[in-house]
């Protein structure tokens, strides 16, 4: 017992060495002064409430009214779209790739799967698998794009792939008004696309027995994998190991003998295609009372792509993290839900997330500085010292 | 001579290493003193601790015998201590003129009195005798003009103490005689230098006293003229070094390099950068590509290891033509590369020594099995070459390679591909930013190779690189070969002439394209 007890303290130890500590507790840095601003806000605004509106943030999932297993299940059904957009933005980041067009490769991504999933009835207990690669590869294509116009005409990717949002949604409403989808995959009334078939949704599997009629099914298992995946990719392949050498230096890697212009297009690319997963799977997802979703046809773009980023960003791009910060923020968001029955409005949690990301942002720079301030204080009495010996020393 | 600036006991720790240790340094007004030492052996830290890029753990500074504060470099600015930079700190798209008064500009109602900080700028020109168009862009002119316009920029805000970090590196031969003159010109007019530099007989031509670093620590300070290039490189490296150096005589093997009829169209200015460029590289040779920066070597170089497309022609490596083949495919069949540029090319600076020693070997077996990279063998590698060729870093393998010294950081490319497998060694600029202790490991390495029966094909702009190491010697001359010759029967003023384009052979006359027949016939139908 001792034993297994110094060998976790050795590795404790060696644990507080490496970069990946010193991220998580800027991380943890950065969410403390967040919640700290909301708590301050929710005191200021409503004094007389505060203490159920702050005791309502901090229970988050736990809220839900059939209890706080369920509302686990809840959140983790919630999150699940953004797991997976967050992986891409954190995956092109790691490759050193600014991937902001997330949500319109989430949106092809949720338009093909479906597709499939509504029109390919003759592919039966296929389809949903079907499905869920087609909104892969439409996610995949979409993100190669802007990858292929930065490999060869240096074009920058944020520019592109922020025009491809937009490109994205017009494509997919342009489809779906045209008289030869729309009569036999939209409903006129609703101006939504029709759920799709009941082959094509993803199975609950275990999850219906374990969180009844939260509507968590396979995906959160896929997203888990998909983050493993990524992240054994980026750290022990040599695939992984090129795409991250042209990130951190295009012409070294291309000195290497990396193919820099197909690792870029290839970074994009797989970037795209989990975006586009994460679109199939939210809109093949079996869901509560078992409707379906539905994408409405409006010319807005998906929010879920550029909440990646957040997510992204707060996890530092580590695919492991980006499953613990998207259940975080999952988390506060279902919290200031319910602190809009005590009187609050949600959107405090909105500020709460904005704070913690421009902490955790610099929750790094400040840790090094707060280090160096601290030092030079130290320096300076010495050095005051220091002087007035040797002043004395010349003067003798 | 009263002493303007004293640095004592100054010590300065990073993590693993002290990189001051205990230091005292003291600069004369109206002295050159040169800070001499091996790479990484403290000395640029020494400067910027008195620029006030870093804090010193322990110790003072005085200037005129009063004791002062720099915590930063506007407070050493105000001290009147300005600093020129290895790599220059320069806005590319400013006039030169802009960039000088950037910071210090002279106002009226908020608005840029230009035309006065122009006379005071072209004043300032004429009385230290430098040379720089003020309404040139930066993009635009050259290395040496930029270096003037960093200088131009100390005089400017009225500093008396100037520091130079190595600031021939980057200059051609004729550049660094003017560099000299100018410092002598500076401190003529009461000004005080520090000049940091590996190159010997720099120090003796200009400066009046030198102090040594050898590890962190101060070996002496010593008057120039009471000393000799021998015993400063024995107080820099801890023993004696060997200047010539002794080659076995060759033994020539097959063809492993060939190129013939190479050419390379510069993309701006669609002129030949490489004319026709023909010739071989035995096994067991050591080939120089001698030549004035800017002759066409630098692409010669990146054409030759894939970097950049040849326009045509045929480059064969063993025997099979690799013109037209991937840099990977180049680097897996033969070819080991040492880059002209080091940060851009040959390193990737956020990442850690290990990986950046495994950089072109991670994807073949045993550093990769199945696509999953291994680990064990990768630091096995990197341990064993960092002994072999004493790369001194902080954290050993775990070091960021930016945080490294420049010459280290060369030793590690270096270490890289001496220790590939390769026929073929193209090594440019092998020396840029070494010191003397290192260069003589790094050509001895060389040598060894070719021993072993390597075929080394070296691009160097410095003479003195060119006749040590070298067997056979070809000169560049604007994109063309114009002599080929063995190292031994070309005395250095001869080559010079052929550097400078005043004599031209004609080699390989059958390879070579019509316009250079022309173009010499012509210049001696012209004599």
């Amino acid at each position: 017992m001792s034993e297994f007890k110094a060998k976790l303290s050795r590795m404790w130890l060696k644990y507080k060495e490496t970069d990946g500590f010193h991220t998580l507790m800027g991380s943890l840095f950065a969410i403390g002064v967040g919640l700290l601003i909301g708590i301050i806000l929710i005191v200021l605004v409503n004094p007389s409430e505060s203490g159920e509106g702050i005791f309502r943030l901090i229970k988050g999932f736990m809220n839900h009214p059939r209890g706080a297993w369920i509302g686990l299940g809840q959140l983790l059904y919630r999150i699940t779209p953004l797991i997976f957009t967050g992986l891409a933005v954190a995956f092109a980041f790691k490759t050193g790739l600014f991937n902001i067009g997330a949500s319109g490769q989430y949106t092809v991504g949720l338009f093909a799967a479906s597709m499939v999933g509504i029109l390919g009835d003759s592919l039966g207990g296929f389809q949903w698998i079907i499905a869920v690669f087609a909104g892969m590869a439409a996610g995949f294509i979409w993100g190669a794009i802007p990858g292929i116009f930065k490999a060869f005409f240096n074009v920058h990717e944020v520019i592109t792939s922020i025009m491809f949002n937009y490109i994205g949604m017009y494509l997919v409403n342009g489809l779906l008004n045209a008289d030869f989808l729309r009569t036999r995959v939209v409903n006129g009334t609703t101006n939504r696309t029709l759920v799709v078939d009941q082959a094509a949704r993803t199975p609950y599997g275990p999850f219906n027995a374990i969180f009844p009629n939260s509507g968590l099914d396979i995906s959160f298992l896929i997203a888990v994998a998909a983050a493993i995946i990524l992240f054994l990719v980026l750290n022990k392949t040599v695939f992984g190991r090129e795409l991250k050498s042209v990130g951190m230096n295009r012409d070294a890697a291309k000195y290497s003998g990396v193919n820099e212009k197909r690792a870029l297009i290839l970074s994009m690319a797989i970037s795209g295609m989990i975006a586009g997963l994460g679109g199939a799977l939210f809109i093949l997802a079996p869901s509560t009372r078992n409707l379906g979703n539905a994408y409405a046809i409006e010319n807005i773009i998906l929010p879920a792509g550029f909440n990646g980023i957040p997510v992204a960003l707060l996890a530092n791009s580590n695919p492991l993290g980006v499953i613990l910060s998207t259940i975080f923020i999952g988390h506060i968001s279902l919290g200031g839900l319910s602190m809009q029955s005590v009187g609050f409005v949600s959107e405090i949690v909105d500020i709460i997330i904005g704070v913690i990301l421009y902490f955790s942002a610099f929750a790094l720079i400040m840790t090094q500085y707060l280090g160096k301030v601290k030092d030079r204080i130290a320096k300076k009495k010495q050095d005051s010292l220091k002087t007035e010996d040797v002043v004395k020393e010349g003067e003798e | 001579m009263h002493n303007v600036i004293e640095m004592q006991h100054i010590t300065k720790i990073f993590p693993g290493i002290v990189a001051n240790d205990d230091v005292n340094f003291t600069l004369r007004k109206g002295e050159i003193h040169a800070l001499l030492g091996e790479n990484g052996a403290g000395k640029s830290t020494l400067m910027s601790i008195l620029f006030g890029m870093y804090i010193p753990e322990k110790g003072v500074i005085l200037k005129n015998g009063e004791p002062i504060q720099i915590l930063n470099p506007n407070d050493a600015n105000e001290q009147g201590i300005g600093m020129v930079h290895q790599h220059f700190k320069l806005v590319e798209v400013f006039t030169i003129l802009d960039n000088i008064i950037m910071g210090a500009e002279p106002t009226k109602y908020g608005f840029i009195k230009r035309k006065e900080a122009k006379e005071q700028i072209l004043e300032l020109c004429k009385q230290y005798e430098l040379l720089v168009d003020v309404d040139a862009k930066i993009q635009d002119v050259s290395v040496g003009m930029q270096q003037r316009t960093e200088i131009l920029k100390m005089l400017y805000r009225h500093n008396d103490i100037l520091i130079f970090d190595e600031p021939t590196a980057v200059l051609t031969p004729q550049e660094i005689n003017q560099l000299m003159i100018t410092m002598k010109n500076l401190v003529n007019e009461g000004k005080s230098i520090i000049f940091i530099t590996h190159k010997l007989d720099e120090i003796m031509e200009v400066c009046d006293r030198v102090t040594v670093l050898r590890r962190g620590k101060v070996i002496g300070t010593v008057d120039v003229k009471d000393t000799t290039k021998e015993e400063l490189s024995r107080m820099m490296v801890g023993r004696d070094v060997v200047f010539t150096i002794d080659k076995k005589p060759m033994q020539l093997g097959d063809v492993a390099l060939e190129v013939n009829d190479l050419t390379v169209l510069s993309d701006r200015t669609k002129k030949h950068v490489v004319d026709h460029v023909s010739f071989q590289v035995r096994k067991g040779e050591i080939v120089c590509i001698a030549g004035v920066d800017g002759n066409g070597q630098s692409e010669l170089g990146l054409v030759l290891s894939g970097l950049i497309k040849a326009t045509s022609g045929e480059i064969f490596l063993s025997g099979e033509d690799i013109t037209y083949k991937s840099i990977r495919y180049r680097n897996d069949h033969g070819l080991a590369h040492i880059p002209e540029d080091r940060h851009k090319h040959g390193l990737i600076l956020q990442d850690n020594l290990a990986n950046n020693l495994v950089l072109k070997k991670y994807h073949i077996e045993p550093f990769q099995k199945h696509g999953i990279i291994n680990k064990a063998p990768i630091m096995e590698l990197g341990d064993k070459l960092i002994d072999r060729y004493d790369i001194r870093s902080g954290q050993r393998l775990k070091t960021r390679v930016g945080s490294m010294s420049g010459g280290n950081q060369q030793k590690a490319i270096i270490a890289r591909e001496l220790d590939k497998d390769s026929d073929v060694l193209l090594s440019i600029q092998t020396v840029r930013g070494l010191d003397v202790g290192a260069v003589e490991f790094a050509h001895r390495q060389i040598i060894d190779a070719r021993d072993k029966g390597k075929a080394v094909l070296m691009i160097s702009f410095e003479l003195d690189e060119v006749m040590s190491v070298s067997d056979r010697i070809l000169v560049m001359y604007e994109g063309q070969i114009v002599k080929n010759v063995m190292a031994n029967d070309i005395t250095v003023e001869e080559l010079g002439l052929y550097m400078a384009g005043v004599k031209k052979d004609i080699v390989y006359p059958d390879r070579l394209s019509e316009p250079m027949i022309e173009k010499v016939e012509e210049e001696q139908a012209h004599e």
